[in-house]
Parts: structure tokens; sequence; C-alpha cells
């Protein structure tokens, strides 16, 4: 009478709740080992408050459904999409959320771009100075001659 | 509604979920969904945040349903359950301590068992379930001795078997 005692002592409703410690857990798995009957009472006091609780049920928000599954749908596809290495996306999320998510080759592709953008810039100042050095030879040149006719005066 | 929950076949549905089927996923949602809502309504006041927690009970369900299996836990629905309040529990953790709106209504089983608890009792009840506290940290906050805690919350668990087979 042993398994009577502890069916009465409120351990399978405790760990039904969710309320069971750890040890009294193992305890019960111990149990159920030990005495296979103890399954079906742990079935049926989690069977009673199934149906009270499928009769108590509260709707969630219309919405709520679609938002979940598109969730796992998004979920399924990431993980088939992370096999494709190659692969380039942009996820941008449900509204309220303040990040996207690139793939990671965006990264070198943008630290290419800023390396270029460095060397064009350098370019471009090179090239201006040395234009300016062409322009104010060429201006020394035009001078020489008015200077030359100073002295001529 | 009763019946067929029972008809169920548990072992076909948790077989249909383990591979992906869409359409075991949607019975799981519309036949579970408003049972399982009402558990993380019960510890969650806000109806936006209860959601929040409703869809990563379901986001856990669907994607790790093999855990049911090798948890060796007796019926879906107990398993689900179990999974509803702990995660409503993460998802309220930096609530402040106090009575939900719903604890107002008298609708459900479990609070309708809670209310007809003796006070001492209630109180144990109520942090232990409906605040996910342990035992030690109820007896620290209450300034009881562990054991009488203990005590009292396998007395009110009695009781609940008592309640449910009324």
């Amino acid at each position: 009478m042993e398994l009577h005692r502890y069916i009465e002592s409120g351990i399978i409703e405790s760990y039904a709740l969710g309320l069971a410690t750890a040890s009294e857990i193992e305890e019960l798995q111990y149990m159920r080992k030990l005495y296979p009957e103890l399954n079906a009472e742990i079935r049926m006091v989690e069977r009673r408050i199934e149906m009270v609780a499928l009769t108590e049920g509260v709707m969630p928000s219309a919405g709520l459904k679609d938002r979940i599954f598109q969730r796992i749908d998004w979920d399924e596809q990431k993980a088939k999409e992370q096999d494709k290495s190659n692969y380039t996306f942009i996820n941008i999320q449900s509204k309220d959320q303040n990040y996207i998510t690139v793939h990671k080759w965006w990264k070198l592709f943008f630290i290419m771009v800023f390396i270029v953008s460095k060397v064009c810039l350098f370019a471009a100042i090179y090239y201006y100075l040395k234009y300016q050095q062409l322009q104010e030879r060429k201006l020394e040149q035009a001078s020489y001659p008015t200077e030359q006719r100073i002295p001529v005066k | 509604m009763q019946q067929t929950a029972v008809h169920i076949d548990e072992h076909v549905l948790t077989e249909r979920l383990m591979a992906g089927d869409p359409g075991a996923r949607e019975f799981i949602y519309d036949h579970y969904g408003p049972a399982l809502y009402h558990i993380i309504l019960q510890v969650i006041a806000d109806n936006e945040k209860a959601e929040n927690a409703l869809a990563q009970v379901f986001v856990y369900i669907f994607n790790d349903v093999s855990a049911y299996r090798e948890s060796g836990d007796s019926t879906l629905f107990g398993w689900m359950m179990r999974i509803a309040r702990q995660i409503a529990l993460k998802y309220a953790g930096s609530e402040l301590p106090g009575i939900n709106g719903l604890m107002a209504s008298n609708r459900s089983l479990l609070l309708r068992f809670t209310n007809s608890l003796p006070e001492e009792m209630q109180t144990i009840f109520r942090l232990c379930y409906y605040k996910g506290l342990s035992k030690e940290a109820v007896s620290r906050m209450l300034g009881w001795q562990p054991d009488e805690v203990e005590r009292q919350l396998r007395e009110a668990l009695v009781l609940f078997r008592k309640f449910l087979n009324s």
C-alpha cells in the first residue's frame, strides 16, 4: 500500500502542475519504473486537468496564429538557407524590430567598398594637386614674356 | 470538445509534429491554444505580453516536440501545460507581484480551487504556482519554517486532488 499512500500524497498533482522539485521528479520517475500502474494514475490526473482546461480556454487575438506560423516558416527557411553558404539575403523582421539581419558576405562587400572609396579619394586629391601644379607651371610660362619685356623698356 | 480530447491519438499526433506536418501544427494551435493562453494569462496580467509568451510556447512546442518524447512525460497536454507556465513565469519575471487582472475572475478551475483554500495555504499556493517561487523562497519571504511551507503546500495539493475528483 506504499503506492497508494504515495499517490494520495498529492505528488502527481504537484508534478502535473509543474510544482515538483527536481528531486521529487526523480523520485516519481523511479516510482514509475517500480510501479507501472502509476503511469495510468498520472495520465488520469493530467487528462482531468486537460478536460477542464479545454473548456476554460481564452481565445487569443486572431492575428497571433499567422504571426506564429510565419515565424515557424521563417525559422525553417532560415535553417534551410544556412546550408547554402553563398546565399545572400537581407531580412527585415516585423515592424517593431530595430534590427535587420544580413548575410555575412555583405561585411566583406562593405569593407571593399570602403577601401575602394578611400583609394578613389586619394587618387582624386593626388590628381587635383598634379593638375594645379601643371596649371601653375603654365601660368609661369605665360608670364615669362611679360617679365622679359619689362627690362627692355 | 471533451470527447475529442480523449480520442486524439497523441502518438500519431506527436509523430506528425516531429515530421513538421503543418496540418498537425494547426490542429495543435486550434485545439490547445485557448487553454494554454488561459494558463499563461493566470501568470501574466498584460494581454500583449501574454500573447508573446504564447507565441514562444508554440515555437518551442513545434521545434522541440522531440523533447516531449525524450522526457517520458505522460500526456501531450501535460507537457504543453508545464511549458506554458514555465515560459509565462519567465516572461512575468520583471512584473511586480500582485493580483493579476484575470485573478479576479472565478472562471478557472484552478482559481476557484485557489480561492477555496484557507488563507495561509492560499498564500503559499499562489506564490508557488502563479509566481513560480520555490518553497525555500516562499519560506524566506513569509518568514516561516521551510517544513511548514512544504507541509501546507502538500496539503493544498492533496486538496487539489480531491477538488479534481469531485
